[in-house]
């Protein structure tokens, strides 16, 4: 009796923590809603205050017109910005302002891409996915102290509650898919090889964690682009002619692009940074110099290989471009690990003809003179 | 023993994870380190915090973590740094290793991002040495500068960095936090 109770309950719970259709309008998500739409104006201040925001007014303006492409009818409350960070990633707050974050448009080589992200984040604004999650998460959360409290299993209901949770995450994301999937379509924009920034970012984490060891987020990452893949191929625009927006996508973000490279290098990313400029798509779409960085992150990760590998992509750069300065210091410094004093001397020298003034110019004249002094 | 003996000797137990009770500064004393074995002049008014299970590890402040901080870490060749994961290693250029810790220590603090306005080399009590300086900030936090020393030895590198809130307080206690690195003499080569 006790466990047919105990069943009868959850499962009426679970309808419930179920209810995610996006167009059931009650006045719950309204009123959460409105809540969540002050806390986000709150988060925005923050978020220009901390200076996070990237003041590329060029690249800002353009991310802002695909949107409005996408949402001509919510122009007015959608506001787009690009972010500083490491990681490749995106999220909207409840009053439509949505954040690129730079790693994420390093990812991406296309407009009809970058669409598919914005209309992504878009979706979850016009679905209130938000205001549906909030509740969701408050009425798993009951459901699952209930489930506890009756079957006396205290672990059953935090797993219980953190099950049917997960399961309305993947609804919204799912439904976020299809909803810019249509929007990215109805623009007029190419929808094959859209997926492929998300794919690049599945790639670099399978890479970093190696086969058969990847985390939950990865696996809802890999479901859910196998599921918007699927939703891509069985689409009736599939394999019709649209825009993909390369040159204009290239050259408006093309600044931002290059600070997320050095972001990553700052942070020590090395294993996406290897990866990402591994892909010729990524590399094509940036400037020569974009494979300093990933020269750099094999001389400073240093593994097996790692060197010849380093010299390899600092020569490709020198080659195409042989005044950008910083492929001098890094190749100056590959060549005295080796102990090459007379070529780590001349790269050094290279380097401080062409830039005398940068922040690290102190250290290359110590190491210039250590080597000159000890050649 | 007197008040002079007294307080150097505190200074060594707090730094040793000796002292449950950070103990005051009043007439600015020595603070002596054993493990690499420094001495040190503190100014007036700084408070030393030893930091639990971590005898190598010590932050001076005077008007409270949050406003301004001196971190003292000795970190050994092969050791994790921090939650990087990655280890210090012997091999690695001043220069890059510097770049490094500074990326360590914006890990450990959530900062949103942070950017280095200068590296340099220098020579501090004998031993040679790297300055680097970053400003930083967390999502909703003010900004906060830090001048970052490491001072690199035979078994490893000896971090003192400085952190304090942009406006104001970086200025009017850099001095005293560089008088401090300048005051430190070696006992024993590090």
């Amino acid at each position: 009796m006790r466990h047919t109770l105990a069943a009868a309950v959850i499962a009426g719970f679970s309808c419930i923590a179920s209810a995610d259709a996006p167009d059931v309008a009650s006045g719950r998500v309204a009123e959460q809603d409105q809540r969540l739409r002050y806390i986000s104006g709150t988060f925005d201040d923050a978020m220009r205050a901390s200076s996070v925001v990237i003041a590329d007014g060029h690249a800002t303006a353009y991310l802002q017109q695909v949107l409005e492409r996408l949402f001509p009818e919510h122009a007015s409350e959608m506001r787009v910005a690009i972010i500083r960070s490491p990681e490749p990633n995106a999220f909207v707050a409840a009053n439509g302002s949505i954040y690129v974050q730079n790693a994420m448009l390093a990812r991406i080589d296309t407009e009809a891409q970058l669409a598919y992200v914005l209309a992504h984040e878009g979706a979850h604004y016009i679905r209130r996915h938000m205001a549906y999650a909030t509740l969701a998460a408050k009425t798993a959360g009951v459901t699952g102290l209930l489930a506890s409290a009756i079957t006396g299993v205290p672990l059953f209901g935090a797993l219980y509650a953190s099950t049917s949770y997960e399961g309305f995450a993947i609804s919204v994301e799912r439904d976020a898919d299809m909803v810019a999937l249509e929007r990215v379509s109805a623009a007029g924009y190419a929808l094959d090889n859209l997926l492929a920034p998300l794919w690049r970012v599945a790639r670099e984490r399978e890479y970093i964690r190696g086969y058969g060891r990847i985390s939950a987020t990865d696996r809802h990452l890999l479901e859910r682009l196998d599921l918007a893949q699927g939703l891509v191929r069985g689409h009736p625009a599939a394999h019709r002619a649209g825009e993909t927006g390369g040159e204009r996508y290239r050259s408006a973000t093309e600044a931002v692009r290059m600070g997320a490279l050095e972001e990553m290098l700052a942070h020590r990313e090395f294993d996406p940074l290897i990866v990402l400029l591994g892909n010729d798509a990524v590399v094509e779409s940036l400037p020569p110099e974009a494979r300093y960085f990933r020269g750099e992150a094999y001389r400073l990760r240093n593994a097996r290989g790692d060197d010849d590998r380093a010299y390899a992509e600092y020569t490709a750069v020198i080659d195409r471009l042989p005044t950008y300065a910083p492929v001098w210091r890094g190749l100056g410094e590959l060549h005295m690990r080796h102990r090459r004093n007379d070529v780590a001397l001349a790269a050094f020298e290279t380097y401080l003809d062409l830039d005398p003034a940068s922040p690290d110019a102190g250290f290359v004249r110590y190491y210039a003179a250590r080597l000159q002094a000890h050649p | 023993m007197t008040r002079r003996h007294w307080a150097p000797a505190m200074f060594v137990a707090a730094l040793c994870g000796c002292a449950s009770v950070s103990p005051g500064n009043p007439d600015g004393s020595a603070v002596v380190t054993e493990s690499p074995s420094f001495v040190m002049q503190l100014p007036e008014g700084w408070f030393v915090k030893p930091v639990p299970r971590r005898d190598d590890r010590a932050s001076l402040t005077r008007d409270g973590a949050a406003v301004q901080r001196w971190d003292m870490d000795w970190i050994r060749w092969n050791a994790a740094v921090r939650y990087r994961g990655e280890r210090l290693r012997a091999e690695t250029l001043p220069s890059d290793i510097a770049l490094q810790l500074v990326a360590a220590r914006n890990d450990e603090y959530g900062n949103a991002w942070f950017d280095v306005d200068s590296v340099e080399p220098l020579t501090v009590a004998g031993h040679d040495a790297f300055r680097v300086e970053y400003r930083a900030r967390q999502i909703g936090g003010p900004g906060r500068r830090t001048v970052l020393y490491g001072i690199v030895g035979r078994r490893g590198v000896y971090v003192m960095a400085f952190e304090a809130l942009e406006t104001h307080f970086f200025e009017r206690d850099i001095g005293a936090f560089e008088e401090f690195v300048a005051s430190l003499r070696a006992r024993r080569p590090l």
